[in-house]
């Protein structure tokens, strides 16, 4: 055999190494999810502390929620079509839940911190759930959090207008008391699925 | 289409009287396009961006093309389509308008296509109505009446009252 042959071929060997390696990172991470989805572990790395603003101004971290369920979704005011209908889905879960609704805090956190002011989220949040608290921050606080929940967002302008929409990943994660993932629940969840997944949940 | 005209008026004149018009389903004809209950979504103050939703209908033997929308509400009206990628949803301008095939209808609907509205001049109270004109590339321009559902409303009350959230709350009330 050559050597340049004998190099071509340990070059091959290796780039499909590397490549099922790539493969295999990228299964478990999405087994994480996947598993966290279902509810089958709780302890996976999704999730995390904290520190923004409330829609009245209150500084928060994820402290203040413990203590009862809560169910997060990422999105933005400036969103006409998707993040309402969330928000409308997660009010008609809780109302689903009846009076068992009152163990699950409604949170909204911003993607579009720009916009996104406590005030314009104080005016907002009050249309979708009594209960429903909005969240904001510093770009920077808002990127930590969004990474700690494997939110993808991205401001994407129209080179025609002034105004610009956000591409975000739309997941509602409901966290149990302690503040852990205990499941997370895709865009186009229903709200009775919703429910049921956290009646499964506060039955333990 | 005189008689469609005053329905619109009576609507109009309804919400603008009664700062209300009651939940029930409301269409226009023009030719052989039928516009099925155009509705909304109330908005907060701070919001600036709205959207509206509805079925278009058509009777006819050809296709037409909804090519674009005129507002007063808001200072740019355009078609929008929601996109699912994986997990992310993006949001993206319809170009070329939205084919209404010959005999048959196109939903715009919540998760799908719409008309945004993009820089509101006024809330959108729910329950209030407010007009705009939908132009095909045949039929021409259609004014039609928008209802303003609740916020997080996912089809119009009158269409669909069983998965209503305010009807089933009525409902419990009673």
């Amino acid at each position: 055999m050559k050597k340049s042959t004998r190099i071509g071929i340990l070059l091959a060997v290796l780039v499909i190494a590397v490549g099922a390696g790539l493969a295999q990172w990228l299964v478990i991470r999405n087994d994480d999810v996947t598993k966290a989805a279902s509810g089958l572990i709780t302890s996976v790395e999704i999730g995390g502390p904290f520190a923004l603003t409330d829609h009245t101004g209150k500084q928060v971290t994820e402290k203040d929620y413990l203590g009862n369920f809560t169910l997060v979704f990422f999105g933005y005011t400036f969103c006409p079509d998707v993040c309402p209908t969330e928000l409308g889905d997660i009010a008609l879960a809780l109302d689903e839940l009846g009076d068992d609704s009152v163990a699950v805090t409604p949170v909204m956190i911003s993607i579009d911190p720009e916009r996104d002011t406590p005030e314009v989220l104080s005016q907002y949040v009050s249309l979708f759930h009594e209960r429903l608290i909005g969240l904001t921050g510093s770009p920077e606080a808002i990127k930590q959090v969004a990474d700690a929940y494997r939110i993808f967002y991205k401001r994407v302008d129209d080179p025609d207008y002034s105004y610009y929409l956000m591409d975000h990943t739309s997941f509602v994660y409901l966290l149990d008391p302690e503040g852990n993932v205990a499941s997370l629940l895709r865009y186009g969840t229903s709200p009775e699925e919703m429910a049921s997944i956290i009646r499964q949940h506060m039955r333990g | 289409m005189a008689i469609v005209r005053g329905l619109a008026a009576l609507v109009i004149a309804a919400g603008v009287l009664g700062g209300a018009v009651p939940a029930q389903a409301h269409d226009h004809v023009q030719g052989s396009l039928t516009i099925v209950h155009p509705w909304s979504r109330a908005t907060a103050p701070s919001q600036k961006a709205g959207g509206v939703f509805l079925v278009i209908q058509n009777a006819g033997d050809r296709p037409d093309r909804l090519i674009g929308i005129e507002s007063d509400m808001a200072d740019i009206a355009s078609l929008h389509a929601s996109i699912r990628d994986g997990d992310v949803v993006k949001m993206r301008p319809v170009k070329g308008g939205i084919e209404v095939p010959a005999k048959g209808e196109v939903a715009l609907a919540p998760g799908g296509k719409h008309v945004m509205l993009i820089g509101l001049r006024e809330q959108l109270i729910k329950e209030s109505t407010f007009p705009l004109t939908l132009i095909f590339e045949r039929a021409g321009p259609i004014e039609v009446v928008a209802v303003v559902e609740s916020a997080g409303a996912r089809r119009p009350a009158a269409g669909d009252p069983e998965h209503d959230h305010d009807a089933a709350t009525a409902r419990s009330g009673k």
